[in-house]
């Protein structure tokens, strides 16, 4: 399969993680006229959603947002008499 | 620790943004509208446009963390892009016709911007005219700013329709931006326009026959006695007035010390060189034409200047200003 046009990947070690607040975050990818994004996240020991004010242990999470364009359609080959 | 995923292995991106490690103890991280995107857009022309990207934005983060490594990715890859342009430009090159529509399109698009008056405000192309129009030969309807003065001025009647409005006329409802316009244009042409300039109206003054301007100029101003002749007056070469300084006055100056201290036959030749002098410099100005009026106007001001006779150079100024056309 292609690989994406663009991407963007972070992953993250912590031995401890606390979060005082709830987080608000958003992500959007996409492509045009055509095309296809998608997003991938792999977590370890951090529930989904994580609480307000709990120490999370031994945390592991790694994100990956990509998108690509529609592939082009392959030319027609022409035929045996030159024409398309 | 897990790898962010780069795409399929073997091939490596166009782009590649890549912080492989970042250790902290103890971090505590507190974000409030942080927004981090990529994006890739590619266009030609109007025939093609596309764009591909992915954003992140944080509303507002707040977390502590400790024993911390992170690793961050960017890869951009050009080749189905790339891919798509060659697509694009081989189909222009063989369909041609496509760069007219899209020019088509780009002043549809410059004037859904501008507004329905566009097309009035921008310059039109002219159809071409064959060479034995007489059109043809006629020149720019606005010269170029420079020491070039243009075509002659308008006709009389182009001016008539710049008298001052009558307040018992009714008001000329015509487009203030087409009369500062014709405004421009005009005084381009005739600065001293009387109808441009209505409080110089009646200034102009006739001017001063050339002799009795000579005569005038010979004589000095008629408040001043004739001191020409008098010991110890100064030549109108000489650099010193004794009325600016008082105290030379009565003393001999420095020339005729000079000319004192000279031998006799010394004297004597150079007597006879400035005599020559004077006779070559009578032919010489017999020979070239005579100077016009203003030029001799401005020829006064500036000997008067040099003199530095501030009454005779005020009479001048008087003079030179009444010489100018206009006023």
């Amino acid at each position: 399969m292609r690989e994406p046009d663009v991407e963007i990947g972070a992953s993250v070690e912590a031995d401890e993680v606390v979060f005082r607040e709830k987080p608000d975050v958003e992500e959007q990818a996409g492509a045009a006229p055509e095309g296809e994004s998608g997003a991938r996240t792999e977590r370890e020991n951090l529930p989904r959603p994580a609480e307000v004010n709990v120490t999370y242990r031994d945390v592991r999470v790694s994100h990956r947002l990509s998108a690509r364009l529609a592939e082009p359609e392959p030319e027609p080959e022409p035929d045996d008499n030159g024409e398309e | 620790m897990n790898q962010p995923s780069g795409g399929a292995a073997g091939e490596e991106p166009d782009v590649l943004l890549d912080v492989p490690v970042v250790k902290v103890d103890e971090v505590e991280i507190e974000v409030d509208e942080l927004q981090a995107g990529v994006s890739l857009h590619a266009a030609v022309l109007d025939v093609l446009s596309l764009g591909v990207g992915a954003d992140v934005s944080l509303g507002r983060v707040n977390l502590t963390l400790r024993g911390v490594e992170a690793q961050a990715l960017l890869k951009v890859r050009l080749d189905n892009v790339a891919q798509i342009i060659d697509r694009v430009l081989t189909t222009v090159d063989a369909n041609p016709e496509l760069l007219a529509r899209a020019g088509d399109g780009a002043r549809e698009a410059a004037r859904a911007v501008e507004g329905p008056d566009t097309g009035r405000a921008l310059p039109r192309a002219e159809p071409a005219r064959p060479r034995g129009d007489p059109d043809a030969q006629r020149l720019p309807r606005r010269p170029h700013v420079g020491r070039d003065s243009g075509p002659a001025p308008r006709p009389p009647e182009y001016r008539t329709q710049r008298r001052r409005p009558d307040p018992r006329e009714p008001r000329d409802d015509r487009d203030p931006r087409r009369e500062r316009d014709r405004r421009a244009e005009h005084d381009w042409r005739d600065p001293w326009d009387h109808d441009e300039w209505p409080d110089l109206r009646g200034r102009r003054v006739e001017r001063e026959p050339r002799d009795q301007h000579e005569r005038r100029d010979r004589q000095g101003p008629l408040d001043e006695p004739e001191r020409r002749h008098e010991r110890g007056h100064r030549d109108r070469r000489d650099h010193w007035d004794e009325d600016e300084r008082p105290s030379l006055r009565g003393r001999p100056d420095a020339r005729e010390r000079r000319e004192e201290r000279k031998p006799r036959d010394e004297r004597e030749h150079d007597r006879r060189d400035r005599r020559d002098h004077r006779d070559q410099e009578g032919r010489r100005s017999e020979r070239e034409p005579r100077e016009r009026p203003d030029d001799l106007a401005a020829g006064e001001l500036v000997g008067a200047l040099t003199r530095k006779s501030v009454r005779a150079g005020r009479e001048l100024i008087g003079g030179v200003l009444k010489r100018l056309p206009g006023i």
